[in-house]
């Protein structure tokens, strides 16, 4: 169980450290700027402590809550025919598309193009010299996508780039599998696996080549190994799910997420203020995520020159109070329950029962979904009082928030769980199985 | 009411009414095909239609709803038994069935034109609609009522408490929504597998030809001027876009040409003539062109190029 967490997170730290290597070896002055060596230390400080730690900390048992029965074998083996019937789905669309979606064609390839004809993203800034409308764009997103567009344009020629991203839907749907089903069973750790990657707005991001997915893996893979180690203390896992969330920001920048994750943990342990390891590992949290935020903005700002696309004002902030009054935040309000629908309805309800969990991960779980409701909020409102267009922010809103599905999914599976009395603090007091259930239930006696 | 409750809690109580519903749409057909057959609308089969098609659908939606919360109250404190469990199954095959064919026949009007499934067939799109809708509802509360029996059948020693227990009525909704926000690979896998296969002409449009042209015609090391960014000119316009496929020339955008000390900086550079809605706006005879729809500006020389009939790619010199 623990190999396969730790092989997980180490595929993707090391990817993400790869991409990193490569854009210092493109941005010299980043590289020996004090910013971008603290950036590279820190990262191999606990890429490297990450893995000491694995391989001499001792394993904590956590409580595995499962039984095994033919039904629930065979239920899986479903869960994982139709999974597979999904990723059939999104690799077809991709494999058969000629052509990228927009944001592709003018961004992430655009800058893939660049990159191999030998131009570095510090000079891309140059190029929007001449356009009114679009100075910021080139320096708007991150590096990582347009790097990896690069790579698989030069060195994979059997599929196109759009198969990239059935590639992640892939690996998301077994990465949240193999972190989970250790807590939820392999029962319903396959049916989260199924309920995350063919979700609407998580299909849909695997059948476009934008940064969302990507995102949402890493965000997703550190958040349930900062889950693993509320409940195991193994610091592994603590360093390896710092460096996933705190990295997410080299793929997208405008939702400063981490901060959600950084404040549910804090309230997480304020539960156990005591404890010494916790309240260092809020710490490190923090400062790797903080140093990853300044160190992007550092670039853009003073490598790069390059222009913000927002700009707030003191006077933002008053007229954000006055809006409080004048019905602006009720519209911004009915604007993201339109935008959200149901998927709004479904993060909601999983926080159901959530104050009278035992469990500390479920609790941050909880802090993370209120968190970051709280921040689409807030920032949407934000910029609905300065800039027009914020209306047209619904679907992208949507794309970037779909990392709060899985775990609102893992929330109501576990409650499920607790309802049918599987778990030690179940409400039944025989602990019997799916199957056993179902057969109860259905059958005449 | 013996009675009456014996035919509610029958199995096939609730199949017949249902099935009843789903050919809804077929009345209408029956009513469109009559009455383009007929001269007078007060024909007595034509009103007896007009009539039935009205009063069909509320009766045996309004039935079937009435049956299932009649079956979900009766499960609440007893055993569902094989027979009602596979009524419930024929039930949501059935209605699954009929989504996946009237999500094929409404892609009828995108792919053929609109109104083709009306004008042809005499289907109302807004049926197959409103069908679908009524399916997810049904399938809603099946799934619930196979979670609520699944809850019960743990909590024997208080049932019917359920009811009361908030925490059970909406994991059971998170749930089922979830489930229902799945099936979109399984619902819409007409239109992903339909996804355009086309290459860039078709994805930016019929406009991707004077960026074909303008990467064919122009040095790389030259500069060119494209229509301001705007509805107007949404794809030639969009100079990220455009750079994608003429790097590395220079790219500027017309909106910033508004004074002649800029364009004699610039010296010369390649426009295309964009035919619709017409840019730049030329008067050979002054020799003055305008770029940003406002301003006029001088030049010296103005040549054309084309590598295409009907796209005129211009190569000018300002001083």
């Amino acid at each position: 169980m623990r190999i396969t967490k730790f092989t997980i997170a180490i595929i993707f730290i090391s990817l993400m450290f790869l991409v990193k290597l490569y854009f210092f070896k493109l941005e010299p002055a980043y590289a020996t700027s004090v910013v971008g060596t603290i950036d590279i230390i820190s990262y191999s400080l606990l890429f490297m402590g990450g893995i000491i730690f694995f391989m001499f900390e001792k394993k904590r048992r956590i409580v595995v809550p499962n039984k095994k029965g033919k039904r629930d074998a065979k239920i899986t083996i479903f869960l994982f025919a139709i999974s597979l019937v999904v990723i059939i789905i999104s690799s077809y669309v991709n494999l058969s598309k000629g052509a990228i979606e927009w944001d592709a064609i003018a961004l992430y390839d655009a800058r893939a193009k660049f990159l191999s004809q030998g131009m570095n993203f510090s000079e891309m800034v140059s190029l929007s010299k001449f356009d009114d409308k679009n100075q910021y764009y080139y320096l708007l997103y991150p590096p990582y996508t347009s790097i990896v567009h690069r790579f698989w344009h030069e060195h994979v020629s059997i599929a196109p780039i759009s198969f990239y991203y059935s590639l992640n839907l892939i690996l998301l749907g077994l990465g949240i599998f193999l972190l989970t089903k250790e807590r939820l069973g392999v029962l319903f750790a396959a049916l989260l696996m199924f309920l995350s990657i063919a979700n609407t707005n998580i299909f849909y991001t695997s059948i476009i080549e934008y940064t969302n997915l990507p995102f949402t893996l890493y965000i997703i893979f550190g958040f349930f190994l900062i889950l693993h180690f509320i409940e195991s203390k193994e610091k592994w896992s603590l360093f390896f799910g710092t460096v996933l969330i705190g990295t997410s920001q080299f793929i997208r920048f405008l939702e400063p997420i981490w901060i959600a994750v950084v404040i549910a943990f804090f309230l997480t342990a304020l539960v156990k203020r005591k404890n010494k390891t916790i309240s260092l590992s809020i710490v490190v949290l923090f400062v790797f995520c903080a140093l990853q935020y300044y160190s992007w903005q550092f670039f853009v700002g003073s490598i790069a020159d390059n222009p913000q696309i927002f700009d707030f004002s003191h006077i933002t902030i008053i007229e954000g109070i006055l809006g409080i009054f004048t019905g602006g935040l009720f519209k911004v309000t009915l604007y993201l329950i339109r935008s959200w629908g149901l998927t709004l309805l479904v993060y909601l309800v999983s926080l159901i029962n959530i104050g009278r969990r035992k469990k500390l991960a479920d609790i941050f779980a909880g802090w993370v979904i209120i968190f970051s409701i709280l921040f689409y909020w807030g920032s949407l409102y934000l910029i609905s009082l300065e800039y027009d267009w914020w209306v047209e922010m619904g679907e992208s809103l949507m794309r970037s928030s779909t990392y709060l599905l899985p775990i609102s999914a893992y929330l109501l599976l576990k409650n499920v769980k607790i309802i049918l009395g599987e778990t030690r603090t179940g409400l039944g007091k025989r602990k019997i199985g799916f199957s056993e259930i179902i057969k109860r239930a259905f059958v005449r006696s | 009411m013996k009675k009456l409750k014996n035919y509610i809690y029958n199995p096939f109580a609730f199949i017949v009414p249902w099935m009843m519903f789903l050919l809804y749409p077929l009345v209408g057909v029956l009513k469109y095909n009559y009455m383009t057959h007929v001269s007078s609308i007060y024909n007595p089969v034509a009103l007896l239609l007009s009539f039935s098609y009205k009063v069909y659908k509320p009766i045996f939606l309004l039935f079937s709803l009435v049956i299932i919360v009649a079956w979900i109250k009766r499960f609440i404190d007893e055993k569902v038994s094989r027979e009602h469990t596979v009524a419930l199954i024929v039930v949501a095959l059935t209605s699954a069935i009929v989504n996946f064919i009237a999500g094929w026949l409404l892609d009828f009007d995108i792919y053929y034109y609109p109104n083709y499934l009306y004008s042809t067939y005499g289907v109302r799109p807004e049926d197959l609609r409103f069908i679908s809708t009524a399916n997810y509802i049904v399938f809603g509360l099946i799934a619930g009522l196979i979670f609520v029996v699944v809850s019960r059948t743990l909590k024997k020693g208080i049932a019917g408490v359920w009811i009361t227990d908030i925490n059970i009525v909406l994991t059971t909704l998170g749930i089922v929504i979830l489930l229902l926000l799945s099936l979109y690979p399984f619902s819409n896998i007409r239109t992903l597998l339909r996804i355009p296969k086309g290459d860039y002409e078709t994805k930016i449009g019929w406009r991707y030809v004077y960026i074909e042209s303008l990467s064919n015609i122009v040095p790389e090391d030259a500069k060119i001027i494209h229509p301001p960014q705007g509805s107007k000119w949404p794809e030639v316009g969009n100079q990220p876009i455009i750079r994608y496929f003429l790097f590395p020339r220079i790219l500027i955008s017309g909106a910033l040409i508004n004074d002649q000390a800029f364009v004699e900086e610039i010296g010369e550079a390649y426009f295309p003539y964009v035919t619709e809605p017409p840019w730049p706006e030329i008067n050979r005879a002054k020799k003055t062109i305008i770029f940003n729809e406002e301003d006029k500006v001088t030049y010296e020389e103005l040549e054309t190029i084309s590598d295409k009939v009907d796209i005129v790619i211009y190569k000018i010199i300002f001083k």
